[in-house]
């Protein structure tokens, strides 16, 4: 088993340096000119000087070959300087740790309430198949999986902060500030996650150990609870885990509405600026998250699905 | 009509009760059909099934894949697929399991009559410990506590040579050989000590050595006391283990015979073909083949299409004719 997650920790480098790469190559290949777009926000004019723009050339190392840029900032990466922001001065690592935390507390939250709903919705939906509760199930589903998060972000904010003024609209703070932003990642992920869990546990009642099961006289529940939930968890929990990289993608959109100073942000603003060492900063940070997030999954079927423990036998 | 019950004991009234002397009859199928209504055909399954298990006997029931003895098998235990239709009686005790309850049937299952399920590689939750799922039907029985149930689990490994047990109560069923598997279901189903063992193709996809040692747990079983049912294609092993032999072919019983007369002397001809095929009969195949499937068969003799002696009485379905002692035949030959 050892062997088994140095293998999987070793796979995480040729992805990191994959992901730079094209990080990279899409950074340079955006249209305009990011000393220029980094000035005009540094400055705070339409028109910053020739000179000003060549200095800050000079400065964001563009006056140098595109490989020459690449190698320059990997040799950096790996002494662990992520180089600095072009507006604010800090470093990048301080920009990006302090902007995580608030991303990982609303990722986090949104994961545990679509697990706390998802999947006792999708157990429920099969237990009862084609009964009620499998038919809102699918309603919600198919409306939760169709509804753009930002216009839904918009119909709550309408209701929750503007009609009853219960929740604040945007900002930061408490756990009220979350609630919403996390809501509306959350719906998404439900409306998939109870689907996934429904068809999972459906094809886990048909396999022949629940004959078994059924044979040794065990009730329903006994049943459902002891031999079907654990097996039928494997498929979705693959599934739960990629998308918590995914929720880190969706805090982007999801932040800059209820603006929230997380990652997601922080990207957003470093692609308006073209602050490029924090746009790199925070795509790397991205990649290790969604790295770490599935290394941690495929450690966990290991939980799950004794077959996959290789030595242990 | 042609395949009633009442023409079976017509031909031998007392056929179970004066057998041996203290026999009696332990499980009574009446008129069983179990259908699938398909959009095109039904697919009769199982069909007026008529058999009496006696008390501590081994009764094998052969047939080919198809022949609807696995769904037998599982009628007994009341557990039938979703979209199939049940009729006639199955008495367990005086009972009709199929109007029990479900509660009333859940307390027969695994502690009157187990179930030794077929292909043990799929028939154990693969998450769960070896050891907590054969002492599992004991669980269901007021004051079998968890260490009780494990030092049980523990002999019964022991016992049926699932070695060592404690290393093997603790391991998950991927980790067992195939042959180690069937003997802990064996285990599984013996655990609750049930009056009625019923066990589902003990020996499919098993090497020789290992049939041996599953031949040897089931005389184990055999010599509690526990009524078994087998149900095989595997002649070999129907041979080594049974008292007597039912014979099922698309759904109908066509032969029940004495084991030694059965080996000895088959009354159906279908029967006859079976003992052919055998390696050591000279591997003579059966003409044409088991019509169940595509639905072909219509009325008459089921085997009618491919039985050799094949008259035109056969358009005429035969009931079960008593044939010699206590042996029966849905054959004319025998009328």
């Amino acid at each position: 088993m050892n062997a088994l997650v140095v293998n999987r920790v070793l796979q995480i480098i040729p992805v990191l340096i994959g992901i730079s790469v094209i990080t990279f190559i899409l950074i340079a290949l955006a249209p305009g000119d990011p000393a220029e777009i980094s000035l005009r926000a540094i400055l705070d004019t339409d028109n910053p000087s020739p000179q000003a723009i060549s200095l800050m050339r000079a400065e964001m190392g563009l006056d140098q070959p595109y490989h020459i840029r690449y190698f320059i900032w990997l040799s950096r990466v790996l002494q662990g300087d992520l180089g600095y922001s072009y507006i604010s001065h800090k470093s990048t690592i301080h920009e990006i740790l302090y902007a995580l935390p608030t991303t990982f507390y609303l990722a986090t939250l949104a994961m545990a309430i679509s697990i706390i709903v998802g999947i006792p919705l999708g157990i429920a939906a099969a237990v009862r198949q084609n009964g009620l509760i499998d038919h809102v199930c699918r309603l919600f589903s198919v409306v939760g999986n169709a509804t753009p998060e930002f216009f839904l972000a918009i119909l709550l904010l309408l209701f929750f902060s503007i009609q009853l003024k219960i929740l604040p609209v945007a900002g930061s703070g408490g756990i009220q500030y979350f609630i919403l932003p996390s809501l509306v990642l959350a719906v998404g992920l439900i409306a998939i996650t109870s689907r996934l869990m429904r068809t999972s546990m459906l094809d886990v009642l048909e396999q022949n150990y629940i004959l078994t099961a059924r044979s040794k006289g065990l009730d329903r529940g006994t049943i459902i609870t002891r031999h079907a939930i654990k097996n039928a968890l494997l498929p979705v929990l693959t599934y739960m885990g990629t998308q918590f990289g995914w929720l880190f993608g969706g805090a982007v959109v999801v932040e800059s509405i209820f603006a929230l100073p997380g990652i997601g942000r922080l990207t957003v603003d470093a692609v308006n600026t073209r602050d490029i060492m924090v746009l790199q900063g925070c795509m790397i940070t991205f990649a290790i998250i969604f790295v770490v997030v599935n290394l941690a999954v495929d450690m966990s079927y290991i939980w799950l699905n004794p077959a996959i423990r290789y030595d242990e036998v | 009509m042609y395949y009633n019950i009442c023409n079976y004991h017509k031909t031998g009234p007392c056929r179970y009760r004066d057998r041996k002397g203290t026999m009696s009859i332990i499980i009574e199928v009446n008129q069983l059909s179990v259908h699938f209504p398909l959009s095109t055909a039904t697919v009769k399954a199982v069909d007026g099934v008529d058999l009496a298990v006696e008390e501590r006997e081994t009764l094998a029931i052969i047939g080919e894949s198809g022949s609807g003895k696995s769904v037998l098998g599982t009628a007994i235990l009341g557990l039938f697929p979703p979209t199939c239709t049940v009729s006639g009686t199955i008495t367990y005790e005086g009972k009709d399991l199929l109007c029990l309850s479900e509660e009333q049937l859940r307390s027969v299952r695994g502690l009157q009559i187990a179930w030794i399920p077929q292909n043990p590689a799929s028939a154990l939750n693969p998450s769960m410990r070896t050891g907590l799922q054969v002492g599992e039907p004991l669980s269901r029985q007021a004051g079998w506590t968890r260490e009780r149930i494990h030092e049980r689990v523990l002999e019964l490994f022991a016992k049926f040579r699932v070695l060592p047990p404690e290393e093997r109560s603790q391991a998950y069923p991927d980790s067992y050989s195939g042959g180690m598997l069937q003997r802990s279901l064996v285990a599984m189903g013996t655990s609750a000590s049930p009056k009625v063992i019923i066990a589902d193709e003990p020996t499919k996809g098993v090497d020789t050595l290992n049939k041996e040692s599953i031949a040897t747990a089931f005389r184990e079983v055999r010599n509690q006391g526990i009524t078994l049912v087998v149900i095989t294609h595997d002649l070999d092993f129907a041979r080594e283990l049974a008292d007597r032999v039912v014979v099922m072919y698309n759904g109908a019983v066509l032969e029940i015979s004495d084991k030694e007369r059965f080996f000895e002397r088959p009354l159906h001809p279908y029967s006859a073909g079976l003992l052919r095929s055998l390696p050591e009969n000279g591997l003579v195949p059966i003409p044409g083949r088991a019509t169940a499937r595509d639905g072909a068969f219509t009325s008459g003799c089921r085997f009618r299409s491919r039985c050799p002696g094949a008259g035109e009485r056969c358009a005429e379905e035969p009931p079960l004719i008593r044939a010699r002692h206590d042996d029966a035949v849905r054959c004319w030959n025998y009328d």
